[in-house]
């Protein structure tokens, strides 16, 4: 498990559509993510992890860079995959069909709204579905939730998490240095976030 | 302006317990009908924090659906205290809107107009206490920033 | 339109595309796929706000949705109301509003029953709400600004409310 450190970042992110108090629903224009990029048009759905979900949940972790909450997915037991999972962690569907998962935590206070999103996708879809699932997921996060600050931690070695993060808008801030033994080597990890003005 | 300090919970239930005529309403709660216990658990339940300033009780409790958004409360008409809360809850916590709920003829009414509190509306007889049913006033204040 | 009292067969009804706390709670037009469902808890099953539901009514039509009557205070004889219906069952939003209010007053016996309502978002399919809630006897008692984050900001959201004198 990471911890969230507040190191400032230069990214200032997207303009917010402010505007007079009507709703302006399924308008391109409000859509605070941008377009997905070509060949992403997933329809993407979330649900909670339940038992019917461990199958599918346990054959992600079969891929050698599922990094989700961990270093070593593949060689991790039962046990310790399910342990991975919390009531916060959901299963992240690409047009119907289990390729990741995610978890969002708040870090900090409640009224900070700073979060930390752990956020994986499975190695057959390419870098910028996943950047297309963070889009998807903080336009879903900043409708219902004023986000202040976004953050990601990657590994230095995990080439797809760095270019998804990054197709998706994240800003490097700096690296925690040796702090993962990967491949007979210690290796840092990246933090990334997104940030955005606070609008009220 | 006024000095806050930051009671525990129990604390501040002793306290809202010890005053319990001026404490109707505070936050919802009904010190009259309410033993420490009870208040303690509603306290925790709605993740509310009562502070005091020269004696006066004020109340914060945030609005799970918008975190710049706090429901306050305080036991007198003086604004001095009140306006110490907000001035608190604008710099620690970021609020940026307050809304307050005060039985009607209630000492706070004051305290909320003299602080640019405006009123957002009635709740007719929602609150039965002495032996009949009595409105609840809606105010609010918003800030820029 | 029957209501009957919850099943834990029912646990799917309690989460869906409606807003938290939302009075008549219908699927939001232009939701994002991903946006966390709104949840009430099933009785027995600690809210996020710690309330243990056991001071709820929770009653559901089966496949179409749920009433909630959350704490429901027996001195002060009132109660929030919440409804959250599923997607293809807004036509049950106008009996289902006047089965949960006959229910409150006329079977718990309560004095008034309030809750949120959201003027920002439409209601799907274009139905008319404030006619809706008033033809069930509601009417909007106060305007709270900044009530609820949704969409990038802060929008209001009205308090409205029914009285049963007696």
């Amino acid at each position: 498990m990471t911890t969230t450190t507040d190191m400032t970042a230069a990214g200032t992110g997207t303009g917010l559509a402010t505007g007079p108090d009507t709703y302006a629903a399924a308008d391109p224009s409000t859509d605070l993510s941008g377009a997905a990029p070509e060949g992403t048009g997933f329809r993407w759905s979330a649900r909670p992890v339940t038992a019917a979900d461990h199958a599918a949940v346990l054959d992600l972790f079969t891929e050698p860079d599922f990094y989700f909450r961990t270093h070593r997915p593949d060689t991790r037991p039962q046990w310790e995959v399910l342990s991975l999972l919390d009531e916060d962690t959901r299963l992240l569907s690409a047009d119907g069909r289990p390729v990741g998962l995610y978890a969002l935590e708040v870090s900090g206070g409640e009224h900070a709204c700073h979060f930390f999103l752990h956020l994986r996708l499975t190695a057959r879809l390419r870098p910028d579905a996943w950047a297309s699932a963070y889009r998807e997921l903080i336009r879903a996060l900043r409708w219902q939730r004023e986000v202040v600050r976004l953050a990601v931690v990657v590994g230095e070695f995990d080439d797809r998490g760095l270019t998804a993060a990054r197709l998706a808008g994240f800003a490097e801030e700096g690296v925690l240095a040796g702090n993962i033994v990967h491949d007979g080597h210690r290796r840092g990890s990246v933090f990334l976030s997104r940030i955005w003005e606070p609008t009220s | 302006m006024a000095d806050l300090s930051l009671l525990g919970t129990a604390e501040a239930a002793a306290r809202l317990s010890a005053a319990p005529q001026t404490a109707r309403g505070f936050l919802g709660l009904d010190p009259v009908t309410q033993n420490a216990a009870l208040l303690a658990r509603e306290l925790t339940r709605t993740g509310a924090q009562v502070l005091s300033a020269d004696g006066v009780l004020l109340g914060y409790a945030p609005n799970s659906v918008q975190p710049r958004q706090g429901w306050v409360a305080t036991t007198s008409a003086d604004p001095a205290p009140l306006a110490a809360l907000l001035d608190f809850l604008r710099t620690y916590r970021r609020c940026t809107s307050y809304v307050a709920e005060v039985p009607e003829g209630a000492p706070a009414v004051a305290a909320l107009e003299a602080c640019g509190f405006t009123g957002a509306g009635r709740l007719p007889g929602h609150v039965f206490h002495s032996g009949g049913y009595h409105d609840v006033l809606v105010y609010s204040a918003t800030q820029e920033g | 339109m029957m209501l009957r009292g919850y099943r834990d067969s029912d646990l799917p009804l309690l989460s869906g595309d409606w807003l938290p706390g939302e009075l008549l709670g219908l699927p939001v037009p232009g939701r994002p796929p991903l946006a966390e469902p709104a949840r009430v808890p099933a009785p027995r099953d600690p809210a996020e706000d710690g309330a243990t539901g056991e001071d709820d009514e929770l009653c559901v039509v089966p496949g179409a949705g749920f009433v909630r009557l959350a704490a429901v205070d027996w001195v002060h004889r009132r109660a929030r109301l919440e409804i959250g219906l599923r997607p293809g069952a807004e036509g049950g939003a106008e009996p289902l509003l006047k089965a949960a209010l006959d229910h409150a007053f006329r079977a718990l016996n309560l004095r008034r029953v309030f809750g949120w309502v959201t003027p920002a978002v439409p209601l799907p399919s274009g139905l008319p709400r404030d006619a809706l809630l008033r033809d069930a006897g509601l009417a909007p008692e106060a305007d709270v600004p900044r009530a609820l984050w949704l969409d990038g900001r802060p929008v209001a959201r009205q308090i409205w409310g029914a009285t049963r004198h007696g």
